[in-house]
């Protein structure tokens, strides 16, 4: 048993050390590739491409479900973006609330009878169709509730341009974000099948007219830890793995996507969180098993903001639910691709990743722990392997903070002010002190929750955005 | 928008019947508090027996503004001795006076209101009285009003500055919903804008301007990103009399505005 206890605890210290190197690794390939997306997007001339007959036309789908306080502005803002051309459809998902009436109100919609609703994909009943001619670009569907990813399908449908970008009702693009994306595209547009963006969060920030004007740090804790967590997971992982095209996911508050591949793979999955995560999981399945080359591209300067939950109930249903999804698509897709050759780089690494280091992270990290507590608890004198153990993690941690950091200041500087760079390295150390324990423990009731709705109710449960209660965070907030 | 516009045309509104000439003066003053502003009032009330007078104080700028009824321009200039000696009296004034008048010819409008606005804030010295020549000749008979709308702020910094070198009046809007405002109040001679503005897009702009034009028309001018045929035929139907594209010639635009007010 001591033994046991011994070598499962080593094992962990093992596994922290393996994990962390790794995420170093790919952090390396961030800072590698990050001059270059910095010099690309230097001499890139955003202005006159925003008005250019050369950039794709683009349908940007906006999901909303009980939008009513934020739907207007936001709207507004997607309106009066830097591009050429592109299309706003606004997707009512049978929202309890007010959201439907006043967009119909505000822009003075009108049914329309002869919306072309092409059934590519199957989605719920849409109710109806509304348009008016003085806003040319904006469109609203009826639906019947049917989830995120169903409404995304509906909009589809009716979309009328090559490029989809999905963006969550409550987040705010940057006016130039959608061109700067779109330059990525034009790289390659033949093998570029989707393209994520930077989420930031925007509590704390000031909002007018739906746009950024102040960018600020948060100042409640919550959001502050999201946003140095945010800051390495976009900055520190996501540019390095799209450098070695393994991205796996593409945020769902804003990504950009090839219809045409979309259709393919079947639209987006209803009935799960983690939709998207599933369509980018799905896409390079299609690619790959097609021999198509492809890329899944990150593009670190065109930036949405965000609104980050503040109340630790919000914030633990939202990363049980990313927990949820996770999972699902690991027993779902991931599974089957893991480790097969046939997969390159998505199958032999990401995957791998993904499933020891992400999906199954919680059980080592308590396991582990639990390990090494029992065994210290039955020889005091191997106390200092639990103190390796806390300063590993917290040592290791701290460097992956600091690059994120580094790549921020090296490359955005968004946050100029001197004391801004203090109180995110201040909490970069906060972190490991309860918020990333919690974090882990979330991910664990995610997965108890995934396995309960199995059982009961079978594969196919309905979630509602219900479980999605930070959208109740109201316009005034984000003002505050 | 200064306060003291909307209370010059109450001020107008109530006295044009009888008179067809009118006074201003203009103060810059310290902060008033209410108070001191009323107190003022009945100084000058008691100096002035039976002229029909009107005050209004600006916080923004610090301005007071006396507005006389159907006085002339040395009558104002009288009155305005006085106005000096009960401000500096209570040690309220902080700089010039500006004064004018407005006979029947010469149409008192916002538009000249601003121009003394902004005159007067640009005075140097303490407690002189100058005089506010409003002349319908020279320079400023070929130069017309401009609104500007765009949402960017270095271009229309840069492009104030140069067209008012050029000799016009340059109003800046920076949403498309301030700029159907500002239209509204000051009916330029021609508007310059992007078609992609907060809140209210350039089309709406045009289409609004289209519905409220009751007198001679103003010319619109589009400055855009948009290089789009689809853009340019639907800013011509809208009644557009010009469409440049960024990046343009500060130049040219001139030129271009030059050809359509003059």
């Amino acid at each position: 048993m001591r033994d046991f206890l011994l070598y499962y605890g080593m094992f962990a210290i093992y596994y922290v050390f393996v994990i962390n190197s790794l995420y170093l690794f790919i952090m390396m390939f961030s800072f590698k590739s990050i001059m270059g997306i910095l010099k690309s997007s230097l001499y890139s001339r955003y202005q006159a491409l925003s008005g250019s007959p050369h950039v794709p036309p683009i349908s940007i789908l906006v999901p909303a479900y009980n939008e009513e306080l934020t739907i207007i502005e936001n709207v507004r803002s997607l309106l009066s973006l830097n591009y050429p051309e592109y299309e706003v459809i606004v997707i009512n998902d049978g929202s309890g609330d007010e959201t439907l009436n006043v967009l119909i109100n505000e822009f003075n919609l009108q049914l329309s009878h002869h919306a072309a609703v092409r059934p590519v994909l199957n989605t719920g009943k849409v109710r109806s169709v509304y348009y008016n001619p003085a806003y040319p670009h904006l469109y609203l569907i009826d639906k019947d509730n049917g989830g995120k990813a169903d409404s995304l399908n509906a909009g589809i449908n009716l979309s009328h341009y090559p490029l989809i970008a999905s963006i969550d009702a409550d987040s705010l693009l940057e006016k130039d974000a959608l061109i700067r994306i779109a330059r990525v595209y034009m790289e390659n547009p033949e093998e570029t099948v989707a393209i994520g963006g930077d989420i930031r969060i925007a509590n704390g920030c000031k909002i007018e007219d739906g746009i950024v004007s102040e960018i600020r740090l948060p100042n409640k804790l919550l959001p502050m830890l999201q946003s140095i967590e945010y800051l390495k997971a976009f900055l520190g992982g996501r540019i390095g793995w799209s450098a070695i095209n393994g991205l796996i996911i593409v945020s769902g508050a804003f990504g950009v996507f090839r219809k045409d591949y979309v259709i393919k793979v079947g639209g987006y999955r209803g009935g799960y969180p983690g939709e998207d995560m599933n369509i980018i999981i799905k896409l390079h399945k299609y690619m790959l098993e097609n021999k198509l080359p492809y890329r899944v591209a990150f593009c670190p300067d065109a930036v949405c903001w965000t609104q980050a939950p503040d109340t630790w109930k919000i914030l633990g249903s939202q990363r049980r639910r990313w927990g949820r999804g996770n999972l699902k698509n690991m027993i779902e897709y991931g599974r089957y691709m893991v480790f097969r050759p046939k997969y390159k780089i998505f199958g032999l690494v990401t995957l791998p990743y993904n499933i020891l280091f992400e999906t199954l992270n919680p059980y080592f990290r308590i396991t582990g722990l639990l390990a090494l507590i029992g065994y210290v608890l039955m020889d005091m004198t191997q106390a200092n392997i639990l103190l390796i153990y806390g300063a590993l993690n917290i040592l290791y941690g701290f460097l992956l903070g600091i690059g994120a950091l580094l790549l921020e200041e090296i490359a955005f500087r968004r946050y100029p002010r001197f004391q801004d760079i203090v109180k995110m390295l201040f909490y970069t150390i906060l972190m490991f002190f309860g918020y990333r324990q919690i974090g882990v423990i979330w991910r664990f009731l995610g997965h108890i929750e995934y396995m309960r709705n199995n059982n009961s109710w079978g594969t196919m449960t309905r979630t509602s955005w219900k479980a999605e209660e930070k959208k109740t965070i109201s316009s005034l907030e984000v003002r505050g | 928008m200064n306060s003291l516009v909307p209370a010059f045309h109450q001020f107008l509104q109530a006295s044009r019947s009888e008179h067809n000439s009118c006074g201003i003066i203009l103060a810059a003053c310290k902060q008033l508090s209410p108070t001191s502003v009323s107190y003022i009032e009945e100084a000058l009330q008691q100096k002035s027996t039976g002229l029909h007078m009107q005050i209004s104080y600006d916080k923004n700028t610090r301005l007071l503004a006396v507005y006389l009824e159907g006085q002339n321009r040395s009558e104002t200039h009288f009155f305005s001795l006085q106005v000096k000696d009960v401000l500096q009296e209570r040690g309220l004034l902080a700089g010039s006076l500006l004064i004018a008048s407005f006979s029947e010819s010469k149409q008192a409008t916002s538009y000249v209101l601003q121009r003394m606005i902004q005159e007067v804030m640009e005075l140097a010295g303490y407690g002189e009285i100058k005089l506010f020549f409003h002349r319908l000749d020279g320079r400023e008979e070929t130069a017309g009003s401009i609104l500007l709308v765009n949402h960017d702020e270095t271009v229309n910094e840069f492009l104030q500055i140069f067209l008012q070198q050029k000799g016009y009046h340059v109003t800046i809007a920076q949403d498309g919903m301030d700029g159907v405002q500002k239209y509204q109040e000051l009916f330029p001679d021609l508007v310059i804008t992007d078609l992609n503005l907060p809140i209210m897009d350039g089309y709406q702009l045009m289409e609004r301007i289209k519905q409220q034009q009751t007198g001679p028309a103003s010319k619109i001018v589009v400055l855009t990103d948009k290089k789009l045929e689809e853009d340019v035929k639907k800013s011509f139907a809208l009644g557009a009399s010009d469409y440049i594209t960024k990046p343009f010639s500060p130049v040219e635009l001139a030129a271009r505005v030059k050809r359509l007010i003059s």
